[in-house]
């Protein structure tokens, strides 16, 4: 029974790493895997597929812990979230059963990183906007019922709101899966996308429903990663841990933002995913 | 803000003994989360007293393979098999809250177009779960 100074440290530098992740990834709706996989493998010398292996175990924490919460405030549209759910799940599945053995996943993170760039275009023009207005719900969303309500604690106000565009969100659900399947992440940040630019709906309501989603993509992905040895039980544990804390964290101070600084938090991780995405394509290690 | 529908059926204040989707959700997240990172604790804590977690070991330590090693390991109460039983916990989790807001659109909302809807994610997720190599 003997525990080094230094697997002690390292355990310090994952769990504070991992706190981080938590609370980026539960107020901006992706998961902790924009924090955590860079830094794991850039820093920490992990090499990237069992980064990206501990990062999907943690978006199915962050997702079911700072999830738990949001539900319980009603935050989350669960109709939302279950009707996109599956155009990704389906998506999820063609891109990972199918589409590895034709698409070269550089060119695919370069095109993916470059479309994450020109969305952020959409994103900053109503970047300081509270609510998006003159908001009507379209057919599809008026049959599938997806308009809701919330009760948003910094304005103190029951916030209603509609829902337009699902065809364009059901596509961009498609693509989402596919681009998950096909290269292990990126699927939060096209959710929160079609949230905001297609269906409109408020910011808070789309990173909450976007969050609540993602742990069951990633749970559908965990299986081959799983099988292919590239969890490290022992790198999982703390990730997970800390990552809960630091989701936990996250959804007390996203409930007390503004839906505009909660936009903004969104605008800031999907620029450093974008280039992340783009770097890697170029054969960037990290 | 222009609504048309000011009442939203699924999130307004459930009629009478109606379970809601969002609290059962809730609570099916919180328990897995809870249990999961118990389990995880308790099989860290095991192995820490069974060999010395350096972080050479940490960072090369691999999942076990089989279900049956799993199995053998758990009743050995092996440190690492207990962890993993965490991971498995916790990947279930949401597909858990898939299963419980199924059951409840079914026979608390009657509202077949969701569980229909639901039925097929967790269909897909299971398949990518289980099936994909």
């Amino acid at each position: 029974m003997t525990f080094q100074a230094a697997s002690v440290l390292w355990l310090l530098k994952i769990a504070g790493v991992s706190l981080a992740g938590g609370v980026v990834g539960s107020i901006s709706g992706l998961g902790g895997g924009i924090v955590i996989v860079p830094v794991l493998t850039l820093f920490m010398g992990i090499p990237i597929e069992q980064a990206i292996g501990a990062s999907i175990v943690s978006v199915i924490a962050v997702s079911s812990g700072a999830g738990s919460v949001y539900v319980k405030d009603r935050i989350t549209n669960i109709r939302i979230a279950m009707f996109l759910e599956l155009s990704t799940a389906a998506g999820a599945l063609v891109g990972a059963a199918l589409l590895t053995r034709w698409v070269n996943p550089h060119i695919l993170s370069i095109l993916f990183g470059g479309m994450l760039l020109v969305s952020l275009i959409p994103i900053m023009a109503n970047i300081g906007e509270e609510l998006p207005k003159g908001v009507r719900n379209d057919r599809l969303a008026a049959y599938l019922k997806l308009n809701g309500s919330y009760f948003d604690k910094r304005m103190q106000q029951e916030v209603v709101y509609n829902v337009t565009g699902i065809p364009a969100a059901i596509g961009l659900m498609a693509i989402a899966g596919m681009i998950s399947g096909l290269l292990g992440i990126g699927a939060g940040v096209v959710k929160v996308l079609a949230h905001e630019i297609a269906m409109k709906v408020p910011t808070k309501v789309s990173t909450a429903t976007s969050n609540f989603m993602i742990g069951v993509t990633a749970a559908a992905a965990a299986g081959v990663y799983l099988r292919r040895g590239l969890v490290l039980p022992y790198l999982v544990v703390p990730v997970s841990i800390a990552v809960l804390l630091g989701a936990f964290l996250g959804t007390i101070l996203m409930e007390r933002m503004s839906n505009a600084r909660v936009r903004q938090v969104f605008a800031v991780a999907l620029a450093v995913i974008g280039v992340e995405m783009f770097l890697r394509g170029l054969g960037v290690r990290f | 803000m222009q609504a048309d529908h000011l009442v939203n059926e699924s999130s307004a204040s459930t009629p009478g003994h109606k379970i809601a989707i969002q609290d059962a959700s809730a609570w099916v997240l919180r328990i897995g989360v809870v249990t999961s990172v118990i389990v995880m604790v308790v099989g860290t804590t095991v192995s820490f007293f069974q060999h010395s977690l350096t972080v050479q070991y940490m960072e090369h330590t691999k999942v076990i393979d089989s279900a049956r090693d799993l199995w053998q390991g758990l009743c050995n109460f092996r440190g690492q098999a207990i962890i993993e039983l965490g991971i498995y916990l916790l990947v279930f989790t949401p597909i858990m809250r898939v299963v419980a807001s199924m059951v409840l659109f079914c026979v608390e909302e009657h509202d077949w177009l969701y569980t229909t809807v639901t039925f097929f994610v967790l269909v897909l997720t299971l398949v990518g779960l289980l099936l994909l190599k």
